[in-house]
This record gives structure tokens, C-alpha cells and sequence, in this order.
């Protein structure tokens, strides 16, 4: 009788760390398409994935850190190395030393407010939670934020 | 992110051809251009979105903050030619539905006449 195996799903786990300038954006993202490359997403999805890491990682370098070129952020990708089994989880991890963050819970913006009182930010998290499936924060006892985002992916 | 102007007072428009990614960091280019006094002289500002790779919600709100201004001064606001990613990113907002988007520079134009001057 064949010995019954524990399958593992093989994960890979990249990560890239900046300083807390906001044109950092630019190559965290390039990271992250380079790291997506091969999980054969849609033009669409992949687009997606981009804007939730690039907005979350926007909120912990304006907000969390105040643009502190010394602060540091670091964005950690967990992926399936394997196209099969589905589902393929993919998990973004992002870590920094600044002011931690208490999210609101979701609620639908109301556009038309934006408008009238001419508002130029305050869209960003609410694109993430729309995006992605769950959303995290928690800070460690060493005063470092984790921001989780997970996504199964098609 | 490049931004070239083609102002044209003979038929009171004012176009943009935006080039590149749109974030919290190239937004702010695209928002002096807009903020600009002189915009809102024009009838009618046409972004063309065909070379815009890329939109966060910064370069969104780029628009949404100028947009009370626009139509307060009667100058509307078209956009055109976006990559079904970029338009993508309006949609999951419901911005679509707030905003002028149409396909082509012609359907831009005719989505908003101008009138001569008197």
C-alpha cells in the first residue's frame, strides 16, 4: 500500500526594501510585476494587484513614516511557485517602523461629496479593500506594523 | 509621466496627452497643470489617456479635486482612449459613472461642443 505523502505548495517569498520617499513607488511596483510574471494574470488582475500595494505602501510612506527618507518599508510577496493546485493564495506583506495604522471599516465612498468639498485624497483605501480579499494590520512588540493583504488568485 | 499641452484657442480646447504612470509621486505635475488659472478659459480639457499606463488613486484625485472648479467655470472635462486596465481602476470606484469617458478623440469632441465666442 503506497505511504500517503504530505503534499507541500511550493511558495517562493521575495521581498524589496526603500526608504520612505514617495518616488520609491515607481520600483515597488516594477518589483512586483517582475515578481507576478509568471503567475499568468490578466492584464486586468495584475493591474490590480499593482494599485493595492502601490496605494497600501503609498499610506505607510505619506502617512506612517512622513516621507522619512531614513525609515525603511519592506514588501514581501508570498507566491505559489505552481500554477496547479488552485486555489493560488497570494500573500503581500509590508513592513515599517512608523505611526501604525487603524483602518476604518469599509464603507462606499460617497463621490459626489468628494467633488463638492474638492477632495484630493482619501480614495486609496478604499480601492484596497475593493481589490483585494482581506486586508490585515497588526504591530509586533517590537513596534513593527504588518500590513497584510491576501488575494486568491484564478 | 509626460504631460504635453495642446491649447488651441480657436476652438476653446485645451488637450492633454498624458504618457506613462500616474501615482502619488507624478501626480503632482499633472495637478499644477490643472490648478493652473488659465484651464478654466478653456471651453472644453480633453485628457487623452491612450500612453496613460498606469492610475492610483492620487492621480485620481487629481481629477475629482479639480472637477467642482471645472464646472463652476463651465469647462468640461472628457476623457479618452484608456487602457481597459486604467479604465478598470475608475470602474471598481463607480468613477465611471461621474466622469466623461469615452473611446476616441472624435466621440471626445462631440461629447462636449463648444460654442463660439460672442
Amino acid at each position: 500500500m503506497p505511504k500517503a505523502r504530505l503534499a507541500a505548495v511550493a511558495v517562493s517569498a521575495p521581498s524589496l526594501s526603500v526608504a520612505c520617499e514617495r518616488h520609491h513607488l515607481a520600483e515597488l511596483r516594477d518589483f512586483v510585476r517582475a515578481q507576478l510574471q509568471g503567475q499568468h494574470l490578466s492584464d486586468k488582475l495584475l493591474n490590480q494587484m499593482l494599485v493595492a500595494i502601490d496605494e497600501t505602501c503609498a499610506n505607510v510612506i505619506v502617512h506612517g513614516n512622513q516621507e522619512n527618507p531614513d525609515a525603511f518599508l519592506t514588501l514581501t510577496l508570498t507566491l505559489p511557485l505552481a500554477v496547479r493546485p488552485a486555489p493560488r493564495v497570494l500573500t503581500v506583506e509590508i513592513r515599517d517602523r512608523g505611526i501604525p495604522f487603524d483602518p476604518p471599516a469599509f464603507a462606499a465612498p460617497d463621490l459626489l461629496r468628494y467633488v463638492e468639498e474638492r477632495r484630493r485624497g482619501g480614495l486609496g483605501l478604499t480601492l484596497v479593500q475593493l481589490i483585494m480579499d482581506r486586508i490585515e494590520f497588526t504591530t509586533t512588540p517590537d513596534g513593527t506594523n504588518l500590513t497584510r493583504l491576501i488575494k486568491t488568485l484564478p | 509621466m509626460n504631460i504635453h499641452q495642446y491649447p488651441s484657442t480657436a476652438d476653446q480646447t485645451l488637450l492633454l496627452q498624458l504618457e506613462g504612470e500616474l501615482d502619488a509621486s507624478s501626480s503632482v505635475g499633472l495637478d499644477d497643470v490643472l490648478t493652473a488659472p488659465t484651464v478654466t478659459d478653456y471651453q472644453r480639457v480633453l485628457i487623452d489617456c491612450q500612453r496613460l499606463d498606469y492610475i492610483s488613486s492620487a492621480g485620481l484625485g487629481v481629477f475629482i479635486s479639480n472637477l467642482q472648479r471645472f464646472q463652476d467655470a463651465g469647462t468640461t472635462l472628457v476623457f479618452f482612449g484608456m487602457q481597459e486596465k486604467v479604465y478598470n481602476v475608475f470602474e471598481i470606484l463607480g468613477l465611471d459613472a461621474l466622469l466623461t469617458i469615452v473611446g476616441t478623440e472624435a466621440e471626445a469632441r462631440e461629447a462636449a461642443p463648444t460654442q463660439p465666442n460672442a
